[in-house]
């Protein structure tokens, strides 16, 4: 399998990737719709799993879209996402008016500059600029507007948000910078194959938490269960094992690699739920469709958290 | 004619507190000028975070508006009464 596909030319492989997720796609779609004919427990289901269907189909349309057409679309895609998802986190952490300086200075500053960044190719600016000086400028801007009402909760979660919005997510499109000494064009299958393996970890998580029983602690968070998170990394596994001949990975090392993303994902989808919960809100945004935002930090939370924590195993495993 | 929806801002300025300003009488005279004009309470939330007065560029928080039932003028209520009513008719509106 590996070898097959390692044999493949670059095209081929962009081709081959488009059949397998639109081909695995319209498979599920058909699938479910045909049995929903025959049995009304299916036939409810699939009136549930109905925006999760849609919603599958949007972001994988937009998303392969983005990466056939090369690095550069792929960075803005990434650069949109990241707009989107610091709005519905910001609207959900209550910031005062002094605090207006700090926002444009994470909306219209920081978010831009760290793309920008992404798009020069200045790795290890881009992974400092929001941990080390934002960490530093935001509290200054702030500070220096006089509101110290609880200054620190404020601003903690201003600076928190930044980092898991704009700095995670722009991770993924910073796996292009990496320059793998035997194959440097590959880099931007990389960006397929983090978003693959821990989309469809998250998705197997989540039909799985369906199916299985639920059991939730008495203050009504979700108890992690331990069988959809192995069922998660089995497939997230799976499917990193059997991209390996598109990255630069033997498929031990693509299967280690799978797990590292999976793992940061899984659990920072959990670390997620608990701020959601400690807010009483079942998802970000609003519930209204009419803001474009509804709820897309939900869908790439994990892919936020994977990012860091799989770009920075790749710089130290393969010194890259 | 069809009907128009006409939004008033009765605190008729921009404020920086949690609550909205004591209303002014412009909503009064008009809900007694006009009494089959149909009053909507409407809060939207978020809108202060947006652009606080003073400030020149927004920030592109998301915001939502709520409606309420509406409200009329009562014949023997008198414009401080009315106005205080519609504010905590506002107010009510207000998310958590």
């Amino acid at each position: 399998m590996t070898s097959f596909i390692r044999a493949l030319s670059e095209s081929q492989q962009i081709g081959l990737m488009v059949v397998v997720i639109f081909g695995g796609l319209i498979a599920t779609h058909a699938v479910l719709v045909c049995r929903s004919a025959r049995y009304q427990s299916i036939a409810t289901s699939l009136r549930t799993d109905r925006p999760l269907l849609k919603r599958s189909w949007i972001m994988a349309l937009v998303f392969v879209l983005c990466w056939i057409l090369g690095s550069a679309w792929s960075t803005a895609l990434f650069l949109g996402l990241s707009f989107i998802a610091l709005r519905e986190f910001i609207t959900w952490s209550p910031t005062h008016r002094a605090d207006h300086r700090s926002l444009i200075l994470s909306f219209f500053i920081l978010l831009p500059l760290q793309y920008a960044l992404v798009w020069w190719g200045l790795l290890d600016v881009l992974t400092v600029l929001i941990p080390v000086y934002a960490f530093i400028a935001l509290p200054v801007l702030g500070a220096s507007q006089g509101d110290t009402v609880r200054f620190l909760d404020r601003n903690a979660k201003l600076h928190w948000g930044v980092m898991v919005c704009v700095f995670g997510l722009s991770h993924v499109p910073a796996l292009v910078i990496l320059d793998f000494e035997h194959s440097s064009t590959r880099s931007l299958f990389l960006v397929m194959f983090l978003v693959l393996v821990v989309q469809s970890c998250m998705l197997a998580q989540h039909l799985a938490a369906k199916r299985l029983a639920r059991h939730t602690l008495p203050n009504g968070l979700r108890v992690f269960q331990w069988r959809p998170w192995l069922v998660g990394m089995f497939v997230g596994g799976l499917v990193g094992a059997l991209m390996a001949g598109m990255t630069p990975f033997k498929p031990g090392e693509a299967l280690a690699m799978a797990w590292i993303a999976c793992v940061g994902g899984t659990l920072g989808h959990r670390v997620m739920a608990a701020i959601k919960h400690d807010k009483g809100i079942q998802r970000w945004g609003r519930l209204s469709g009419t803001t474009g935002a509804t709820g897309l930090l939900d869908r790439i939370d994990a892919l936020c958290f994977a990012a860091p924590v799989f770009l920075h195993a790749l710089r130290w495993y393969f010194d890259v | 004619m069809p009907a128009t929806p006409l939004f008033l801002f009765p605190e008729g300025t921009r404020g920086n507190a949690a609550l909205p300003q004591p209303f002014k009488a412009g909503l009064y005279n008009l809900a007694k000028q006009f009494p089959n004009v149909v009053l909507v309470p409407a809060w939207i939330d978020n809108i202060q975070r947006v652009m606080p007065k003073g400030e020149v560029v927004p920030v592109p928080v998301l915001c939502s508006v709520t409606f309420g039932k509406p409200i009329a003028l009562t014949f023997d209520e008198n414009r401080h009464d009315f106005l205080a009513r519609a504010r905590n008719a506002v107010i009510a509106l207000k998310t958590q």
